[in-house]
């Protein structure tokens, strides 16, 4: 979540204090709404893996139809004619974690779909721990049954084994994104955050115009489907804890307003139209409420609103800017940064006394805190020369800055708390990252032609 | 008796009629005095009676007795007598017919046994001429063999005597050589007896030197006894000397060596949990205290068969012990022992990657 503030001015402005001073001026700046037709996939980089990362086999997965009149034997058919390369996507999926490193197809020895065909030794002689295969059943009508045999080449056991029944196709990648996380599971004992979503903005220029689209995407970048578009500036997505709805600032009515919308688009709802700022929603733990940034009484302060009643609960009073505020995981405090001290840090309200301690001492800028799913971590754009990403152990208070890339800004934990996903600046172009925890991996997200922004990374799907 | 009855057999048979006559009178005689008797028996009953009824009731006087004599009853007596009278002399006279006849009988027996006698004698001498005949000439062909017999016994007789004479010969032979022999051993003895005792001088002279030699010999052999007894003792000293010392050092080589093996296991234990660490690998987080005893059971080869993961920490989450098993397994072989007697099929080791 970024305020609206500060992100509109890094699109122009590289320092804190000129983003401040254009802050109200940006608010007043309208655009024309338009309509993009065309939707570019994210194409993500790897640019830094773990120097141990594990082999690993996926081997590709046996497809076989399933005959309709005798509905026992099966015939196996060239797994080119396979409607989905799943081994494709869980090996992406695991390569994109950094803790693992896929063999490529060329490097397998056997292609087994079955115990009886694994020969542990040939596969032990690769160096390998694990292996994965199985088989996708062409039921018919379009829909699939997958089968999943995950093996222990070096204790020779199968450690998972799954089937799923009647899945179409249109959700083949979910079922290879579930795969991934069972793995991931079972080997690093973190549930895996690949049968996920993530938000984010995108913005392309045609014709000297610019257009907006709000999108919702699966965590490797597939299957984007526009949730809004605009030309005028969409920001700060915020995920409902159930997953079903966002709240973002859209300025489609000329001035920041805040909307909460449905993923189907079935329901939308401005809940905050006051006068000012209406910036940097954030969604409570528990779903009921909303913690946003409002100028409605002069100056930008944290406000909390009741979702049933509309009821505002003002946090903060000051003079100073008090913005982008975070939901603590138990719901009892919100994190937020403030220049009451000069420069930006992070503070943490207290919801039932309203006591406000300051959390950040490192550099000399801190802003948009975001918390770990387990309260643990606290991250932020961190600045001492330059805009990275830090993170802060709130447990041992040890502070460390992940990223050095360019102009970072917006970072958002996946649900796992494994990763951060962030927006950066390459070649004047907004990109998103995502890095470990640790900072031992990262990749980059792009679009084709265009720039991509303001990232959120959704929760956990509910199946 | 027979021979007797043979010779006399009128007298004998007047005897046999003499005893017989005897005899019956007895008998007759006999039956008479029991006749009597009975009826002498039956008056003293009746005499009873009368007296036990007089002693029952009272005293009666009894009349005289007296016996009538039946002259029927004498006749018949004396008919009876007659009658035993003609029968005995009716048996005496079938007697006498029975012994002429038997007189007669053993006449004609003795004729016949004469006749069978003649019979016997002439068959017997018939057999003896039988005999005399096959004995003549048994003794025919006897004299013929003996006279076979005769010159052969001669034959040999001569041959006898000639051996007899030839052995004689040679016996006088043999005597004079033996004499010779005689001579000559009994000079030989006493060339031997003078021989011997001049050995025997010899020897008793050899002896005594002998004696005089030992008795010398002896006298070093003890000095030398005494000397090599001292050298022993001062050998066994030494020797025991030495064993202490050799014990003392093997102690201490033993020490040094349970303590170089000893070294040696660590190192042998370290090189396996140094491949182990080199080995370990894993996609999860792990807590930097994380730790576990790991116990290896392993063949001689160096090959896993069995990983267990004990004594675990609380840091020691399931990803930290799977990762400790696999890179067990991942470091097969697992490094052999610097000595072969190091080899431990079970081994554990503290693991903390």
């Amino acid at each position: 979540m970024t305020s609206v503030n500060f992100k509109f001015v890094t699109f122009f402005q590289h320092t804190a204090q000129i983003r401040r001073l254009l802050l109200l001026s940006i608010t007043a700046f309208s655009m024309s709404l338009f309509t993009v037709s065309a939707m570019a996939e994210l194409t993500i980089e790897i640019s830094e893996g773990y120097d141990n990362a594990i082999p690993i086999a996926i081997v590709p997965f046996g497809y076989e139809v399933q005959s309709t009149m005798t509905p026992v034997s099966s015939k196996t058919v060239a797994s080119s004619q396979s409607p989905e390369d799943l081994a494709k996507i869980i090996a992406a999926d695991l390569r994109r974690s950094g803790r693992f490193n896929p063999l490529s197809n060329a490097q397998l020895p056997a292609f087994p779909t079955d115990v009886d065909a694994l020969d542990y030794e040939q596969w032990r002689a690769l160096d390998l721990d694990n292996l994965l295969m199985g088989k996708i059943i062409d039921e018919g009508n379009g829909f699939y049954q997958i089968e999943m045999r995950f093996m222990d080449v070096l204790r020779k056991n199968q450690v998972i084994g799954k089937r799923w029944n009647h899945i179409p196709k249109s959700n083949l990648r979910q079922i290879a994104h579930q795969m991934s996380d069972l793995i991931y599971q079972e080997l690093t004992g973190v549930r895996g955050a690949f049968n996920t979503q993530i938000s984010y903005v995108t913005l392309r220029k045609i014709e000297g115009k610019r257009h907006y689209t709000l999108e919702v995407a699966d965590s490797d970048g597939f299957n984007p489907q526009p949730i809004l578009k605009s030309n005028q500036p969409i920001m700060s997505p915020s995920w409902s804890p159930d997953g079903k709805k966002l709240a973002y600032v859209s300025f489609e009515n000329g001035r920041s307003q805040i909307f909460i919308q449905s993923l189907d688009g079935k329901y939308r709802e401005n809940v905050a139209q006051f006068k000012g700022i209406n910036g940097a929603p954030a969604w409570s733990p528990d779903g009921t409420k909303l913690a946003m940034t409002l100028s409605k009484d002069g100056s930008a302060d944290i406000y909390v609103m009741e979702l049933k009643t509309g009821n505002l609960q003002q946090l903060t009073r000051k003079y100073s800017i008090e913005t982008e505020a975070a939901w603590a995981e138990n719901g009892q405090s919100l994190f937020f940064n403030s220049d009451r001290r000069g420069q930006p840090q992070v503070f943490q309200v207290f919801l039932e006394t309203g006591e406000i301690n300051r959390v950040t001492y490192d550099g000399n800028y801190n802003a948009n805190p975001e918390i770990s799913p387990d309260g643990r971590y606290l991250s932020m754009v961190h600045s001492n020369s330059g805009f990275h990403i830090g993170l802060l152990d709130l447990y041992t208070n040890e502070f460390r800055v992940l990223t050095d890339t360019f102009l970072d800004e917006s970072p958002t934990f996946s649900p796992n708390g494994e990763m951060i996903l962030y927006a950066m600046n390459r070649n004047g172009e907004g990109q998103l990252a995502v890095v470990a925890i640790d900072g031992k991996t990262s990749q980059t997200l792009k679009v084709k032609d265009g720039e991509v922004r303001e990232p959120a990374w959704g929760p956990y799907l509910s199946h | 008796m027979l021979r007797f009855i043979k010779r006399h057999p009128i007298s004998v048979i007047l005897a046999l009629i003499l005893h017989i006559g005897i005899g019956v009178l007895i008998t007759h005689e006999w039956q008479d005095s029991t006749e009597s008797n009975k009826i002498a028996a039956q008056g003293e009953e009746e005499s009873a009676v009368h007296q036990n009824r007089q002693n029952n009731q009272f005293v009666k006087i009894e009349p005289l007795k007296t016996f009538a004599v039946d002259s029927a009853l004498v006749k018949q007596q004396i008919e009876r007598i007659q009658a035993v009278e003609s029968a005995k002399k009716r048996e005496q006279v079938e007697l006498a017919a029975k012994t002429d006849k038997e007189r007669q009988r053993l006449k004609e027996l003795k004729l016949r046994q004469k006749e069978e006698q003649a019979k016997a004698e002439q068959a017997t001498k018939r057999t003896a001429e039988q005999i005399l005949k096959t004995e003549a000439e048994r003794k025919k062909t006897e004299a013929e063999r003996k006279k076979t017999e005769e010159a052969k016994r001669l034959a040999s007789l001569e041959k006898e005597k000639a051996d007899s004479e030839r052995a004689k010969a040679e016996k006088a032979k043999k005597a004079s050589l033996l004499a010779e022999k005689e001579r000559q051993l009994a000079n030989e003895k006493t060339a031997l007896a003078q021989k011997q005792r001049q050995v025997e001088e010899d020897r008793k002279k050899a002896l005594v030197l002998e004696i005089a030699r030992k008795d010398k010999e002896n006298k070093a052999l003890a000095i030398e006894a005494e000397k090599a007894k001292a050298t022993q003792a001062q050998a066994t000293a030494a020797a025991a000397l030495q064993r202490q010392l050799d014990e003392e050092s093997a102690a201490q080589r033993a020490t040094q060596k349970r303590q170089q093996l000893l070294s040696l296991r660590q190192t042998y234990i370290s090189s396996i949990s140094a491949k182990v660490k080199d080995n370990w690998r894993t996609p999860a987080r792990i807590s930097p205290e994380a730790q576990c005893d790991l116990r290896i059971t392993q063949t001689p080869t160096g090959n896993v068969t069995s990983v267990r993961i004990v004594n675990c920490n609380s840091h020691a989450s399931k990803q930290f012990k799977d990762a400790a098993e696999k890179a067990v397994y991942r470091s097969e072989p697992l490094p052999a022992p610097p000595v072969k007697e190091l080899f431990e099929r079970v081994i554990t080791f503290e693991f903390k990657p």
